[in-house]
């Protein structure tokens, strides 16, 4: 038995559009600047924000042509291809492989763009990103509910009940800001996993595509427990939803910091999870099992058996 | 002395009680056959036929509405013989007939205990009346 404080609660979240909704449009040979690497299409303003991974792919089947060979991660020709976007104050896009570059919207390391002769029929979705930390919370709730109706019959003197749907809804707080910065050192966090407030703001206006983001509300995280045992240490207990942003607020007063208040409701199944057993990070050895970095899918470090 | 609620009610079809009745209604009429004549400084009636008619809900637990369902739901037509000896029963009172039963109502929704509404016509007069 042991008191838990709230210091061990964490919000992760996911970039994603729920139901997969997709965007078509066309990339004219005038939408496309070589020189800058921006292009742009008709699409509505606010779909597309910094920082989202999408996947661009043409309805026709042919290659992705105003993508310079050497921006793709293998070079070629192809025509689909996942990258990171940059959305600058006027719509135009620019492609990077890695999160914390198109978020910075960094010159070097940009994907190369080349000069078209015809329209390029295009799709693009939000892809599945990976987990970011959402900086700045200073408090969060989940309340989960159950509906239940009335199923008393004639002649009983109790009420009976029937449990039918379930539910749910929060809140989180956070101090508001807009880019984590050099010399920030939340958690040894590194830039590309941290995602800040302002998102949660941009994605309540994010047309077409919908507010839905995958939530992660960490109860009990990795780390020494009070009370418990050294084997306790890997003990995590969390939540898993897809979920709505449906109302943010911020409030500005003088003398106190600026916070924004999130709120949301969840859409399909609410999961509790939890890991009681120790995590060991399998070794490194040749012809078993190894562990690989991938930068630009999925950004994790991902175990890989060989058969 | 005391007041009757939904604790009280019961229906009986053939001797048996039915199980997860959620209510039930009856609504019995007189209708007033009019005799005015000329000269008479007020409308007056005099009785006709007695009529009674009635609708219940079944929570679908089981079998529980089967019996009741049975009688419209159905692949072959209705007969004599499916006009039900009915008790509505309310406290230590009850009324007591025979009724086919007329409608039967399914539906399902998100959310919702399934329910069985059925109506039903009396048939005749009523068997006993303790009231």
């Amino acid at each position: 038995m042991a008191v838990l404080l709230g210091s061990s609660g964490q919000i992760e979240l996911r970039r994603t559009t729920l139901n997969d909704r997709a965007f078509q449009g066309t990339i004219a040979p005038s939408d496309i600047n070589t020189a800058k690497d921006r292009f742009s299409f008709d699409f509505p303003q606010g779909m597309l924000m910094t920082g989202d991974q999408v996947a661009i792919k043409t309805r026709d089947g042919s290659t992705l042509a105003f993508i310079s060979p050497g921006g793709w991660p293998v070079p070629g020709d192809y025509p689909d291809g996942i990258w990171y976007v940059f959305v600058d104050e006027v719509g135009g896009l620019r492609l990077y492989q890695r999160f914390d570059d198109a978020v910075s919207g960094e010159a070097a390391t940009r994907v190369q763009l080349q000069a078209i002769t015809a329209p390029v029929p295009i799709e693009v979705r939000v892809v599945n990103n990976i987990e970011r930390i959402v900086g700045q919370v200073t408090d969060f709730e989940l309340n989960t509910s159950r509906e239940a109706v009335d199923v008393t019959e004639l002649g009983e003197e109790f009420r009976q009940q029937h449990s039918t749907m379930i539910s749910g809804s929060g809140q989180m707080s956070c101090f508001f800001d807009y880019e984590r910065r050099l010399c920030d050192n939340l958690s040894d966090i590194t830039a590309g996993f941290v995602e800040m407030p302002i998102y949660l703001h941009q994605l309540l206006l994010r047309t077409q595509l919908g507010s839905g983001f995958w939530a992660k509300l960490t109860l009990i995280g990795r780390g020494q427990k009070p009370g418990a045992r050294a084997e306790d240490y890997d003990d995590e207990i969390w939540y898993e939803f897809d979920a709505l942003v449906t109302n943010v607020g911020i409030a500005f007063e003088p003398t106190q910091p600026v916070k924004t208040t999130i709120q949301f409701v969840t859409t399909g199944e609410i999961r509790l999870r939890t890991r009681t057993v120790t995590n060991y990070i399998v070794k490194e050895q040749d012809g078993i099992s190894r562990l690989r970095l991938e930068e630009n899918q999925v950004g994790f470090l991902e175990k890989e058996d060989q058969e | 002395m005391s007041y009757i609620s939904g604790k009280d009610g019961t229906i009986t079809y053939g001797g048996v009680k039915l199980a997860k009745v959620a209510s039930w209604s009856l609504s019995s009429q007189v209708e007033a056959l009019e005799v005015t004549s000329l000269a008479d400084a007020a409308r007056d009636y005099t009785p006709g036929l007695k009529s009674a008619s009635g609708s219940c809900s079944v929570w679908m637990y089981d079998d529980a509405a089967k019996s009741l369902l049975s009688k419209v739901v159905r692949t072959d037509a209705p007969g004599e013989a499916d006009k039900l000896q009915m008790t509505l029963g309310f406290g230590s009172k009850s009324v007591t007939f025979k009724c086919l039963i007329t409608g039967a109502e399914l539906a399902m929704a998100v959310g919702e205990v399934m329910q069985a509404q059925l109506s039903f016509q009396v048939c005749g007069d009523m068997s006993a009346v303790v009231l």
